[in-house]
C-alpha cells in the first residue's frame, strides 16, 4: 500500500511539478501585468470608444476592426473590457486593502490583548460572518448608490471578519514567542511590539491570503455588476456586460462568453499566484 | 457520562443560538436604520413632500426610537408574528413560508449533487495523490473556483438548454405539477451551485484523507489484508469527513442568502428573491424576517453538524483525538 501512505517523492517528479507551477505562475503574472497596464493606459491606447457604438454593426464576431467583436449596441467589446477592467482592479485592490487594514488591526488587537477585547471583537466578527455576505453588499450598494467607491466599501466590509480571524489566529501563536517576550522584557513600547515585532511575522500569511481575496473581490464585483449594482451604465463593468448580452445567448454566444472568458482568465491567474504563494509560505502543505 | 457531555454542549449551543439571533437581528436593525432613506421615502418616491413623508412615517410607526421598535419587533417575533410587509401588507410569515421550500429544495439538491461528485473525487485524489488524475482534479477545481456562479449557470443554459434542449432555461415547476417537471426545473440551478461547491469539498476531503491514510490504523487494516476499497470507504472516509461536514454545514446556511444570483438567473421564486426585492424597496420588516430565519437555520444546522461529529468519528465520542 505504498501509494496510500506515500511519504517519499521521486526528485525528478517534484522538479517537473515545480517547473509546471513555475510556467503557470509566469503566464499568470504576464496576464495580470498586461491587463493592469492596458487598463490604466486604456484612454491613451487609441481604442475605439467604449460608449459610442455603430448600430449597423451589433453583435459582430471578432474582426480586424473590432478585435473581440461588438456588443448588442455595436460598441467595441475590447475597449469596454479594458475600461471595465479599471473598475474590477480598482474595486479588488481597494476592498482587499480595506479588509486587510481594518480586519488586520482588529485581529491584531484581539489576538495580542486577549480577554475582553478578544471576546468583544471576535463576537462581533462571528455575527458579521453569520450575516449573508452578498445580501449585506447588496443592501449597502443599493442604499449608498452604485459607484466604484461604494462597491469597494461594500465588498471591503465583507472581508473584515475573515482578515480579523486569520490575523488573530496567527497573532495568538506569536504572542508568547521568545522574541516578543524579549521585546516586552526590554520595555519596548506597545506600537513597537505590535508593528515591528509581530506584524512582520504576520505578513506572509496575510499577503498570500490577500491574493486569494483579490480573486474573490473580482468575482464579487462581477456578481454585483450582474445584478446591476456596480458602476452605472453606460460605464462598463464585466458583470454588467455579461448581464446585458444574456438575452442574445442563442444568437451571439460570443458576446457573453468573451467577457466571461476575460473574467475567468483574470481570476484564474490570481488564484494560480495565490496557490503558489500559499505553497511557498505554508510549511504544512510542503511536507504533505 | 456521554449524555451529560452532550447535554452540556447542547445547552452551550442553545445559548449561542440565542446570542447569534439577537445579535444578527439587532445588527440588521441598526444597518437598515443607519443607511440613508427609509421605507416611507422608498414608498412615496422622490417627489413626495416632507409632510407626506412625516405622516407616512407616523403611520408605519417609524418615528419611534430605534430601541423601542427593535424590542417591539422582537416581542412579536417571539410569538411567531413577523409583522407585515410595508409594501404589500402581506404577512411576512406567510411570504417566507411560501418561498422557503423552493430555496430549501434547491440547497438540498445542490449539496447532494456536490457531495456525489466531491466524495469519489476527493477519495481518488487522496489515494492517488500526486498522480496525473490528482493533478487533473486539482486543475479542474482551480478552474471551477475561478468561475463565477452566474457564468457557470449561463454556460449550462447555453449547452444543456439552448443547444441541446434538455432542460428549461428558467422558471419553476411546483411539485404539484409533477415531480419530474419539478426536478427538471431544479436541475440546472442546482448543478450550477453544485459545480461551485464541488472544488471546495473535494479539496477539503483530499487533504484530510491524506492525513488519515498515514495513520497507524490504516496500516493495521492493510496488514490484515483488507481490500483497498474497504479500507478507503469503511475505515478512512468516516474519520476524514469532519472538516467536510463542518463546511457542508456552513455552506447550507450560507447558500440561503448566497443563492440569490442563481435564483434570479433561473427565475426561481425562492427566499433570496424576496430578500433582494425587500432590500431595494427598504421593506425592513421583510429583511428582518429573512435574516431571522437564515440566522436560526444557520445555527441549528451547525448544531446538527456538531452532534454528527461523534457519529462520524468515535474518537470524538470518547474525548480523545481532539
Amino acid at each position: 500500500m505504498a501509494s496510500v501512505a506515500e511519504g517519499t517523492q521521486v526528485p525528478a517528479e517534484r522538479r517537473r511539478t515545480r517547473a509546471r507551477v513555475g510556467a503557470g505562475v509566469g503566464l499568470a503574472t504576464i496576464w495580470l501585468g498586461g491587463l493592469a497596464v492596458a487598463a490604466i493606459l486604456a484612454p491613451h491606447l487609441g481604442l475605439q470608444s467604449p460608449y459610442e457604438g455603430d448600430l449597423l454593426e451589433t453583435l459582430s464576431m471578432p474582426s480586424a476592426d473590432h478585435l473581440l467583436g461588438t456588443d448588442g449596441l455595436g460598441r467595441d467589446t475590447f475597449a469596454r473590457l479594458l475600461y471595465g477592467g479599471q473598475v474590477s482592479l480598482t474595486v479588488a485592490i481597494g476592498s482587499v486593502g480595506f479588509g486587510l487594514l481594518v480586519g488586520g488591526s482588529l485581529g491584531l488587537i484581539a489576538g495580542y490583548f486577549g480577554a475582553l477585547a478578544d471576546r468583544l471583537i471576535m463576537g462581533v466578527m462571528t455575527v458579521l460572518l453569520c450575516f449573508p455576505a452578498l445580501i449585506l453588499a447588496i443592501a449597502l450598494v443599493s442604499s449608498l448608490g452604485p459607484s466604484v467607491g461604494n462597491v469597494t466599501l461594500a465588498i471591503g466590509v465583507i472581508f473584515v471578519p475573515a482578515f480579523a480571524r486569520i490575523t488573530r489566529a496567527n497573532t495568538l501563536s506569536l504572542r508568547s514567542r521568545e522574541f516578543v517576550l524579549a521585546a516586552e522584557a526590554l520595555g519596548a513600547r506597545l506600537p513597537r511590539i505590535l508593528l515591528q515585532e509581530i506584524l512582520p511575522n504576520l505578513m506572509p500569511a496575510l499577503l498570500s491570503y490577500a491574493v486569494v481575496m483579490l480573486g474573490i473581490a473580482i468575482l464579487a464585483e462581477a456578481a454585483l455588476g450582474f445584478l446591476g449594482l456596480s458602476v452605472r451604465p453606460p460605464q462598463p463593468s464585466w458583470g454588467g456586460m455579461i448581464a446585458a448580452e444574456r438575452g442574445n445567448l442563442a444568437d451571439a454566444p460570443q458576446a457573453v462568453f468573451i467577457p466571461a472568458g476575460f473574467l475567468f482568465v483574470t481570476v484564474l491567474a490570481i488564484n494560480l499566484l495565490g496557490e503558489a504563494l500559499r505553497r511557498l509560505f505554508d510549511i504544512r502543505a510542503q511536507t504533505l | 457520562m456521554i449524555g451529560l457531555q452532550a447535554l452540556r454542549r447542547l445547552s452551550n449551543q442553545v445559548v449561542l443560538l440565542i446570542a447569534v439571533v439577537l445579535a444578527a437581528t439587532a445588527l440588521t436593525f441598526v444597518v437598515t436604520e443607519v443607511l440613508p432613506g427609509d421605507a416611507a421615502v422608498a414608498i412615496l418616491g422622490d417627489t413626495a413632500t416632507p409632510a407626506d413623508i412625516a405622516s407616512l412615517r407616523k403611520e408605519l410607526g417609524l418615528e419611534r426610537p430605534l430601541v423601542v421598535r427593535y424590542f417591539d419587533w422582537l416581542a412579536h417575533a417571539a410569538t411567531g408574528d413577523l409583522g407585515r410587509s410595508y409594501r404589500t401588507r402581506e404577512s411576512i410569515g406567510v411570504m417566507i413560508g411560501q418561498r422557503l421550500p423552493v430555496t430549501a429544495e434547491l440547497i438540498l439538491i445542490t449539496q447532494l449533487m456536490a457531495l456525489l461528485m466531491a466524495m469519489p473525487a476527493g477519495v481518488l485524489a487522496a489515494y492517488r495523490a500526486r498522480s496525473a488524475i490528482d493533478h487533473t482534479l486539482g486543475a479542474l477545481s482551480i478552474a471551477l473556483l475561478s468561475t463565477p456562479g452566474f457564468v457557470i449557470g449561463i454556460g449550462l443554459i447555453y449547452w444543456l438548454s439552448v443547444s441541446a434542449g434538455l432542460f428549461p432555461a428558467s422558471g419553476y415547476s411546483r411539485v404539484s405539477d409533477g415531480v419530474g417537471a419539478n426536478l427538471r426545473s431544479m436541475f440546472l440551478p442546482a448543478l450550477t451551485l453544485a459545480l461551485a461547491e464541488f472544488p471546495v469539498y473535494m479539496r477539503i476531503l483530499r487533504a484530510d484523507m491524506i492525513a488519515t491514510l498515514q495513520q497507524d490504523f490504516i496500516l493495521v487494516a492493510r496488514a490484515k489484508g483488507l481490500a483497498v476499497r474497504d479500507i478507503l470507504i469503511r475505515h478512512a472516509l468516516r474519520p476524514s469527513s469532519l472538516s467536510l461536514a463542518t463546511v457542508v454545514g456552513i455552506n447550507l446556511g450560507r447558500l440561503v442568502g448566497g443563492a440569490v444570483i442563481i435564483e434570479s438567473l433561473f427565475a426561481l421564486p425562492g427566499i433570496g428573491q424576496i430578500m433582494v426585492n425587500a432590500v431595494y424597496q427598504r421593506d425592513n420588516f421583510v429583511i428582518q424576517g429573512v435574516v431571522l430565519v437564515v440566522a436560526v437555520g444557520f445555527v441549528i444546522i451547525n448544531l446538527a453538524v456538531d452532534m454528527m461529529y461523534s457519529v462520524l468519528d468515535p474518537r470524538v465520542r470518547h474525548g480523545v483525538g481532539r
